[in-house]
């Protein structure tokens, strides 16, 4: 368990140890230790409370506790721990005290003493009994006095008898009674104290029944008196009572009864002797447990007044440290934590300005950051959106900035990045650029233009237009370096040169076309009018022959420049794909290498079918062309509809196409054919480009692969 | 002040306190002797003695230390649902003071002052264990077929009476007899 754990727990262990004292101090029955005993115990049940409370509280506390509580608890437990142990120590011995003095005085000569003491008090009053009783028994037979309750003596007579009886005795007072308790006769000691005798006590009458003296003592106003009775015992029986008094000296008395009342408060002590040290225990108690609690209330007090500035610059230090710096602590104490307090409240605000201006530099910094951000994101929206290629590179050659279009043109791979010397990744396709680059850089002029050609890594090949501007430092602009703009041009140079072409098409055209038929028709009218003249007809019919098929061949030359130079925009209508598929498998059925995989979905095709059926027939007259050699089905024709698209594909197991004429494959003129034109592929390119689709050779050999690709719906722009 | 009108803590420390302050009075009841109920016409009587042995009588006696039995008879109208309610409660004190130079002992009902010397120990016993033809309340103060109890607790005591008021706030009962009778 952790130290904290084991100080929660230190009420609880106090509470405990309380109560278990409580316990133990609980007063009993027979050690009667008063309501003193009842206050401690209740003082110490409600400590032990309040602190099993307070214990019960501190373990179910999850939160840490309030700032200075911990210090001011060790505060509290400390300054009654010191005044504790002190206070403890002091009542164990004044305890010891207590127990020592009651054995002196509780002592056996004390005790021995004060029991010779009482028995010389009692032997006082058993002598004056002794002599009464001794001296009343030489009476209880006298005849005078028999006489005188019977009645045979006269008042006077019986008075001188008595009085003579009281000074021969000594006694105060002497009376006598007859058997019905009637007074015949008394004498006492001075005057006549009452007219009327006091009646006869339970002990005459026992006496008088009895037949036996006996005496009594009887405490009055002026002192104890001790009386005595003697039955006066006729021939057969009692006749009378005789009952003298005599006073006791006051002095033996009051010492006697000094003596016993000493004796019965010493006994009464000597039972009491625990409840005397309960009694002096838990007075010592009641002090120790009001010095405690004062103490404890003093100190808590103390503690409280020290911790709580403390508590308080606590407290407002969390409060900063959790963002709230509008903290104002106390300051009312002019001592060292008032002077801690101040320096606080100084540092605290201080702080608050301090965080007030970086607030606002960062919102500052944070809008030009956002205005940066914009230009940073329009710029980007730009270059990315541009098909123009542009490259950044500062003036240590590390590339900058590389837009899309730059990766798009030259095929870059993704993972390629641009922060990196331009002429250590100009490697490839960046090797021309880096060249460009390498121009720009040590020429003397601002401005560079280029064209040139770049071979990608696919075996494409663009032609791109570069042009470079030297970058320097300006008042705004601390960024010196170069800039590098990247168009590619290779559909402009071929729509330049097919313009070309075709401009050259339509003058040869122009200027051949019309000399051929002249010069066939001369060819035929010579082969008619003087093949008979010649001596050798066979060489003359060669002859002729090949003028004629070469002008028909020029002819044919002729018209597919004229078709390259005005090519007829396409007609466009709903065209049945299978249908122009069944179109070629009816044209070429008599090629039985020809296989057609013809599938009747009812799927159309918006086009001019008059054009896409010239591009099929060109593209099987090629495979036809290519597999003359073969046999067997090795020429495939087939089509393919997406929903966007509709397809037609001719593959064909041939010698196939070299590698190095595939890129020149749709190029007009170029013709791996002798007797071709080279416009063939041309033309189909063009018509499919026409049609918003394209041409492709998807593999150059086994099998030799062409598609011609359609958008299903025509586009106003392709059409336009 | 804002501590201890915490009503939380108040209210836990109040029934703790009150479970311990209250176990006392209950711990140091016993009952050791005979009660009987007597009536006849107009008053009710009553006979209690106890059975405690002479010689814890003499055993303070004999030093001189006056003993006194305190008998305080109660009597209530048993209810069911409710504390039962008082009708009457009278206290007698029986009080025994030696005298150690005579021998004998004076024999003192405080309630009516009357005090009587006796020298026979068996007399002091007598009164100081026994309350005989007590009469305790008036007849016509109790209803016809109604249960009552009648308590009657003794304290006895050794040495001076306390007679200061706090004298009875911790005082328990030693002897504790209960006898329930209604009107015949």
């Amino acid at each position: 368990m952790s130290r904290v754990g084991l100080m929660k727990l230190v009420p609880l262990i106090m509470a405990a140890v309380l109560m278990t004292i409580t316990v133990f101090l609980w007063p009993a029955k027979e050690v009667d230790g008063g309501l003193l005993a009842w206050i401690n115990v209740s003082l110490m049940l409600v400590v032990s409370l309040l602190l099993l409370q307070y214990g019960i509280r501190l373990l179910r506390e999850r939160a840490e506790p309030a700032p200075g509580s911990r210090l001011r608890a060790k505060l509290v437990i400390g300054l009654v721990g010191m005044l504790l142990v002190p206070t403890v120590v002091i009542q164990l011995a004044a305890n010891q005290m207590v127990e020592r003095g009651m054995d002196v005085w509780f002592d056996v000569r004390v005790d021995t003493l004060l029991d010779r003491a009482l028995s010389l008090a009692q032997g006082f009053y058993e002598r004056v009994e002794t002599d009464m009783k001794r001296g009343m028994v030489n009476y209880i037979s006298d005849a005078t006095l028999i006489a005188a309750v019977r009645g045979n003596l006269d008042y006077r007579a019986i008075n001188t008898h008595l009085a003579e009886i009281r000074a021969i005795e000594g006694w105060q007072k002497v009376e006598l009674f007859d058997l019905n308790e009637r007074l015949v006769g008394g004498v006492q000691e001075g005057e006549l104290s009452a007219l009327q005798a006091a009646p006869l006590s339970d002990a005459a009458r026992l006496s008088m029944r009895l037949g036996r003296v006996a005496t009594e003592l009887v405490a009055r106003k002026d002192g104890e008196v001790a009386v005595a009775y003697g039955p006066l015992i006729g021939p057969t029986s009692v006749v009378g009572l005789l009952r003298v008094e005599m006073i006791l000296p006051a002095g033996v008395i009051q010492n006697a009864r000094a003596v016993e009342s000493d004796y019965r408060s010493y006994r009464q002590l000597e039972h009491n002797r625990q409840s005397i040290g309960a009694t002096f225990t838990h007075a010592m108690l009641f002090v120790t447990l009001i010095v405690v609690l004062v103490a404890g209330l003093v100190g808590l007090l103390f503690a409280r007044r020290l911790t709580t500035p403390i508590g308080d610059l606590a407290q407002a230090l969390r409060r900063v440290t959790d963002g709230d710096l509008n903290v104002v602590i106390s300051e009312s104490s002019q001592d060292e934590l008032g002077s801690l307090a101040r320096s606080f409240n100084e540092m605290a605000n201080r702080l608050k300005l301090n965080v007030e201006a970086i607030e606002k530099a960062q919102k500052d910094l944070t809008k030009a950051l956002e205005n940066s951000r914009q230009r940073q994101y329009v710029l980007e929206s730009l270059l990315a959106n541009l098909h123009t290629g542009v490259i950044l590179v500062d003036a240590e050659g590390r590339v900058r900035l590389l837009n899309q279009a730059v990766r798009d043109i030259l095929h870059l791979p993704s993972n390629w990045v641009p922060s990196v010397d331009i002429l250590q990744a100009s490697q490839g396709s960046l090797h021309d650029v880096g060249d460009f680059y390498d121009e720009l850089r040590h020429q003397q002029d601002e401005h560079l233009q280029r064209e040139f050609d770049v071979d990608l890594p696919d075996g494409k090949n663009v032609h791109l237009l570069a042009r470079g501007a030297r970058l320097s430092a300006t008042a705004s602009t601390s960024f010196s370096g170069y800039l590098l703009v990247i168009d590619d041009i290779s559909e402009l140079a071929e729509a330049q040169r097919n313009k070309a072409w075709a401009e050259v098409a339509r003058r040869l055209a122009h200027e051949i076309k019309n000399p051929l038929t002249p010069i066939k028709l001369s060819a035929e009218r010579l082969q008619r009018r003087f093949r008979k003249q010649v001596d050798d007809e066979a060489v003359f019919d060669v002859c002729t022959h090949a003028i004629i098929a070469q002008v028909e061949r020029l002819q044919r030359l002729i018209a597919d420049f004229s078709t390259l130079a005005r090519m007829p925009q396409p007609k466009m209508r709903d065209v049945s794909v299978e249908g122009l598929l069944q179109e070629m498998a009816e044209l070429f059925n008599s090629y039985t290498r020809i296989e057609f995989i013809t599938e009747n979905a009812g799927w159309t095709c918006q086009c001019d079918p008059d054009q896409v059926r010239q591009v099929l027939i060109n593209l099987m007259d090629n495979a036809l062309s290519a597999t003359e050699a073969n046999s067997g089905k090795v020429i495939r024709m087939y089509s393919r509809v997406s929903e966007e698209y509709a397809e037609w594909h001719v593959e064909d197991d041939g010698e196939g196409i070299e590698q190095a004429a595939v890129a020149q494959l749709f190029e007009a003129y170029y013709s791996t054919k002798a007797s071709g034109s080279g416009l063939g592929l041309a033309i189909a390119k063009r018509i499919a480009e026409d049609h918003g689709g394209e041409l492709k050779l998807i593999s150059n050999a086994k099998p030799t692969h062409f598609c011609l690709r359609l958008p299903r719906q025509c586009q106003e722009k392709e059409a336009s | 002040m804002k501590h201890i009108l915490h009503c939380n803590r108040l209210r836990f420390l109040s029934v703790l306190a009150v479970l311990f302050l209250t176990a006392p009075s209950t711990v140091y009841a016993e009952g050791t002797g005979e009660l009987q109920v007597r009536m006849d016409a107009q008053v009710v009587y009553c006979d209690a003695s106890l059975h405690k042995d002479e010689k814890d009588f003499v055993h303070f006696l004999k030093d001189g230390i006056p003993v006194t039995t305190v008998w305080k008879i109660k009597v209530s109208k048993l209810r069911e649902y409710w504390l039962n309610k008082k009708i009457a409660e009278i206290v007698v004190a029986h009080r025994v003071v030696p005298d150690l130079l005579t021998r004998s002992w004076m024999l003192v009902d405080e309630a009516s002052g009357i005090s009587r010397r006796v020298y026979i120990a068996a007399d002091v016993y007598r009164f100081l264990s026994r309350l005989e033809n007590l009469s305790v309340l008036d007849r016509s103060l109790l209803l016809e077929q109604t249960p009552y109890r009648m308590s009657v607790s003794v304290v006895i005591e050794n040495g001076e009476m306390n007679d200061a008021w706090w004298g009875g706030l911790w005082e328990s009962a030693d002897i504790e007899l209960n006898a329930e009778f209604n009107l015949p």
